[in-house]
């Protein structure tokens, strides 16, 4: 199993209660709840915590995108992959950049191969449509997201695998020259992860791409189904998915024993749950972003705006591993298993969680997870080859 | 005529339905994409001023969106192969919101059809500095809310609206407001440099309390169309078809009959 480190970099010196208040950590929160004297030590810790991570093997280091939010400090995550491309050794990854949110996607093509080379190709693209709070921020038709998104990408892929000048006409996009410098190091192209909460129409297109699914936060029994999917998806596009083409998007956390890591990261997870994250179904599933059958579903949801959601809630339904050395590697062997991904896309930070804790957390899964799971297949793929 | 029925009529390939009722001149009512729609008090009061005639967008009401819809010029557009399809003359267009925002494209485009125009709270103009509230964040009930002005009247409104039968075409409406009206926001950055044109004798009536476009928007709509008459609506908000019914029609009813004109 390939064990990414994955930062979201939130502000995690956010007043929870103002977010009680303003009934969100996205869009209308106010910017003057953010100090930047604090934010500024955040994203210096932030960035030591990633380097430390790669000294630590990781396979690699991964940045994502959203803006206007307390969940996330990275609206140029560019920035950030900039900063670590080299001083890091591993991988390095933006997961991912939303696509039909920019009025010219070649300055996202043209921004990955320039990482691309830098580090000479150790880099991981990442391909996004933007969660909905991003529609209302930036004003794009939510209701063209997944057109807008395949154009973009498929003119982004010709940006880098076809020889320029050349004309791009389409519907969203026009462009009378595409000729970008520098092109990317790896031939064709970076490999492509694409994150998505679960959308069948998402599944679908990333098997018949080949390219790798990543399955953002979503109780465990929902991780294995999309997983599941996208085999069938695969099998339906002629060809047998392996499970280096699925990433579990998860955050890990390792104390001593089970009651001492619940009781550590209570405050955080349950702030990461139910004060960063928000359930707001207009804010996130704006019209036209999802389906109708879609957002029906979530808000059938009971309690799913109102009801908090207590940290051992959240380890029962597996969104997250949390507990003993022992436990934590029975788990992800458990759910590497069951599921059958080799890439696991690992958070050893979230909400209000501090530096100490982030370091003392990482040594752990260093110690004590990543050298069981370095060559660690699926069972199913160990019994194939036996 | 006279009797309330829904027809389909064919333009240009579409299969538009339309709900047709009363008798006499002819009424076209473009209907808003919020709130309230359908056979109700107004339109059965407007019934009594014509021939009323309330067609479905295409894309509306569960309707199939046809490829060629991407804004709201298209459906002026489809509106005017309409009045060429049924062949219809002096008719007394009445636009409601989005459908005022229809009905004002159409008739800088041509009004040759037209015997008069009344814009009731027509979406289409952005007025800077003005602060227009969100219909496009919030539960159902909060958007409502935010747009009736009574608080009672929009009890009555959201209990009507808001049922689990309802919740798929809910959804799909908000998916047709948000692919016509979402960016640019609730206008049309082009329409206003034209309403000059409009050569039909108009009407603009406005909610006095409307928080989607607030009264400056009223007056604007009244100074940029020539001759243009300005009503407003007290204790109204955006939804007069359903906060003051009988007030709108009466307004409305009262314009036409001082316009009746063979065209």
């Amino acid at each position: 199993m390939k064990v990414f480190h994955f930062h979201l970099m939130p502000y995690a010196h956010v007043n929870l209660e103002a977010i009680r208040k303003a009934g969100t950590a996205w869009v209308t929160l106010p910017n003057s709840e953010y100090d930047p004297v604090k934010g500024a030590e955040l994203y210096n810790e932030y960035l030591d915590q990633m380097e430390f991570a790669d000294s630590l093997g990781f396979e690699g280091q991964i940045v994502n995108e959203h803006h206007q939010t307390a969940y996330g400090l990275m609206p140029v995550p560019g920035v950030m992959a900039g900063a670590l491309a080299r001083r890091i050794k591993g991988k390095l990854a933006v997961l991912g950049r939303a696509l039909p949110l920019v009025n010219n996607p070649l300055t996202i093509a043209e921004e990955f191969a320039m990482l691309d080379n830098i580090t000479r190709g150790r880099f991981i693209a990442g391909f996004v449509r933007g969660i909905g709070a991003e529609y209302h921020s930036f004003g794009v038709n939510p209701s063209e997201s997944l057109p807008r998104f395949q154009e973009a990408h498929d003119l982004i892929i010709r940006a880098w695998t076809e020889p320029g000048p050349f004309v791009h006409e389409g519907k969203y996009y026009n462009f009378k020259y595409v000729n970008p410098w520098p092109t990317p190091y790896q031939k064709p192209h970076p490999p492509i992860f694409c994150p998505s909460s679960g959308s069948l129409d998402t599944i679908r297109w990333v098997a018949q791409k080949r390219y790798t699914y990543c399955q953002t936060l979503a109780p465990f029994d929902m991780v294995a189904k999309t997983f599941d999917l996208f085999r069938e998806e695969a099998d339906k596009a002629g060809y047998q998915s392996s499970p280096d083409q699925l990433a579990w998007s998860n955050a890990i956390f390792v104390r001593e024993t089970d009651e001492k890591a619940l009781r550590d990261v209570r405050p955080h997870l349950e702030a990461y749950m139910n004060e960063f994250l928000t359930r707001d179904p207009a804010m996130m599933m704006p019209p036209g972003y999802s389906s109708p059958a879609s957002i029906k579903r979530v808000r059938a949801m009971r309690g799913y705006r109102t009801v908090r959601q207590t940290a051992e809630e959240v380890l029962e339904k597996g969104i997250v591993i949390v507990g003993s050395p022992n436990t934590v590697r029975e788990k992800l062997a458990a759910a590497q298993d069951r599921a059958k991904f080799n890439i696991s896309l690992t958070k050893t930070q979230f909400g209000t969680m501090p530096h100490s804790l982030v370091t003392e957390n990482q040594i752990a899964i260093a110690e004590e997870i990543l050298p069981y799971f370095r060559d660690r297949q699926p069972a199913a793929t160990k019994i194939a080859a036996e | 005529m006279g009797e309330w029925s829904t027809s389909v009529v064919e333009v240009g390939g579409y299969g538009l339905r339309t709900l047709t009722g009363g008798n006499g001149a002819p009424i076209l009512v473009l209907e808003d994409v919020l709130g309230p729609y359908g056979r109700d008090a107004f339109l059965e009061a407007m019934a009594g001023a014509g021939a009323v005639c309330a067609p479905v967008h295409p894309g509306f009401d569960g309707t199939p969106q046809p490829a060629w819809l991407d804004n709201v010029s298209d459906l002026a557009n489809f509106y005017l192969d309409f009045l060429d399809a049924r062949n219809l003359r002096g008719v007394h267009l009445i636009g409601l919101g989005l459908g005022g925002w229809i009905a004002a494209d159409l008739a800088t485009r041509n009004t040759s059809r037209l015997a008069s125009l009344s814009l009731v709270n027509a979406g289409g103009l952005r007025l800077k500095g003005v602060p227009q509230c969100d219909v496009f964040l919030g539960s159902d009930d909060e958007v409502l809310r935010k747009v009736v002005h009574d608080r009672a009247v929009a009890d009555r409104v959201i209990a009507a609206m808001i049922t689990p039968e309802s919740e798929d075409i809910r959804l799909q409406n908000q998916q047709f407001s948000a692919k016509l009206t979402w960016e640019p926001r609730l206008h049309d950055p082009h329409l206003g440099k034209w309403l000059h044109r409009i050569g039909a004798p108009t009407l603009v009536a406005w909610g006095a309390n409307n928080a989607l476009y607030p009264r400056p928007y009223g007056e604007a709509w009244a100074k940029a169309i020539p001759g243009a008459l300005l009503e407003v609506i007290p204790d109204c908000g955006h939804l007069p078809r359903a906060e003051t019914p009988a007030a709108l029609a009466a307004i409305i009813s009262k314009f036409i009959s001082e316009r009746r004109a063979a065209a």
